[in-house]
């Protein structure tokens, strides 16, 4: 419960911050989304339970903002950090390759998610185009986005290794 | 061992969680929750956009400052371009307002030129002789130019044609210690020779002493001699050197030319002298003027 109060500014922050900025730069039809890279930076290195929780109280903040139905962001979230959490127990743990390999393919799994429960829920989407233009765009933008973020982390975490020995 | 129990609970306690929070927000039972996210959103998201007006003006401040580069480089540069033009048209100018005053005195003095003998000569180069200032004009004889024809500007008498060349001649100033020119006054026509002298003003020499004459008096050719037509302006009386143990009288002259920034002469070519000037050397080339 404490983890859970704890997280709320910090959502309603990176809801803002999204919402704001990230949303307004646009690049090849794709958009930063600093969410899911949280959210998967969590579940690597911080624990499942904390992105757990995040993503329950930063789902209801995103789909508050951007109009869509309440709740409807959480399993597409929640995919994000199954997915994440399942490679980094299994086979791939926090090696470079696999955040950004999660984060663009889970760009591409909520996203899809998300256009099925808007689609059952009864909204009319142009699903092709928002998957062309927007979906697969943002998910090679924000793979290298990970690249970007996760580089100076795994470099500095092999230098503290080096400077142990 | 709780725990571990709860766990493989909580992906369909979830599903089931958004589940249910999606149908609770279709039914508008989750108004008062939107309310509340939207009213705690509002200062962090007020926040970004300032900070993003602020870090997007010093981006759009950035680019100026390369465009404004740009700008000022060709600024710059259409700035050389238009001194040089204006530089060009002020000189075109000055050019054109000295031919204006040279048609004003051709056309006070029709009878100099009657049939377009007005030659209007530009100086090209001065003599390296420190004791005379010759002065040399773009006309020579191919233009019609001969030894001894005055020369003048619309301000006063300059000299004589004193060695002519092929494309070339030299003018014997007023001012040249070499020059004699006969000369009066306007207004008590007292006759007299202008001398010019070495780093002097030119003095009128051998005026009457019974004839008074002041300074500030204009000083004009006499005609006398037929070297030069009559009332051609000279200069004027700034001193008068009046000794009673002389015969005659002498005034200093200030010619009324500006020799130091005259740029354009006229020739008289139909007023040929009697006899050419025998103060004036003949040069054997052209390249080589006399020195005296």
């Amino acid at each position: 419960m404490v983890y859970f109060l704890l997280f709320i500014p910090l959502a309603l922050v990176l809801v803002a911050f999204q919402s704001t900025v990230l949303n307004q730069i646009t690049i090849a039809g794709g958009h930063f989304d600093i969410l899911i890279i949280f959210l998967v930076f969590l579940t690597l290195y911080g624990s499942y339970e904390l992105a757990l929780i995040s993503l329950l109280v930063m789902a209801p903040i995103v789909d508050a903002i951007s109009g869509l139905p309440i709740g409807v962001s959480i399993i597409p979230m929640l995919s994000i950090v199954l997915l994440a959490h399942w490679g980094g127990k299994t086979i791939f743990g926090t090696r470079l390759g696999w955040p950004i390999l999660v984060i663009f393919l889970g760009v591409l799994i909520a996203g899809l998610i998300t256009i099925f429960e808007l689609y059952i829920l009864g909204w009319d989407l142009p699903w092709d185009e928002l998957i062309l233009r927007r979906l697969i765009p943002s998910a090679f933008l924000n793979g290298f986005a990970a690249l970007l973020i996760y580089l100076p982390i795994v470099l500095i975490g092999e230098r503290q290794e080096y400077h142990l020995e | 061992m709780q725990r571990i129990r709860l766990r493989p609970l909580i992906l369909p306690l979830v599903i089931v969680g958004a589940i249910v929070i999606i149908g609770l927000d279709m039914a508008g039972l989750l108004g008062p929750v939107n309310d509340v996210i939207h009213t705690a959103i509002k200062p962090p998201a007020i926040f970004f956009s300032e900070a993003k007006r602020v870090v997007g003006s010093g981006f759009a401040t950035l680019r100026e400052i390369g465009e404004l580069k740009q700008r000022n480089l060709e600024l710059e540069a259409r700035v050389n371009q238009l001194t040089v033009e204006n530089l060009r048209l002020a000189e075109v100018e000055t050019e054109n307002a000295q031919l204006r005053a040279l048609l004003n005195f051709a056309q006070t003095n029709p009878f100099f030129d009657i049939r377009g003998g007005q030659i209007i000569a530009r100086p090209i180069g001065d003599s390296a002789n420190l004791l005379t200032h010759p002065i040399q004009i773009d006309l020579g004889e191919t233009h019609g130019i001969r030894q001894g024809m005055p020369v003048v500007t619309d301000r006063g008498l300059v000299g004589r044609i004193a060695n002519v060349y092929p494309r070339s001649s030299d003018i014997l100033l007023i001012t040249d210690p070499r020059s004699n020119v006969t000369v009066m006054t306007q207004t008590s026509r007292a006759q007299g020779v202008l001398r010019g002298r070495v780093g002097q003003l030119p003095i009128m020499e051998l005026i009457s002493p019974e004839i008074e004459i002041s300074e500030g008096e204009i000083i004009m050719t006499s005609g006398l001699g037929g070297h030069f037509p009559k009332g051609l302006v000279v200069g004027q009386v700034v001193e008068v050197i009046h000794n009673d143990n002389l015969m005659f009288q002498s005034a200093v002259i200030q010619p009324t030319v500006d020799f130091d920034r005259m740029e354009l002469v006229l020739v008289i070519t139909n007023f040929p002298p009697e006899e050419p000037e025998p103060a004036a050397p003949t040069p054997e080339t052209e390249a080589t003027p006399s020195a005296p």
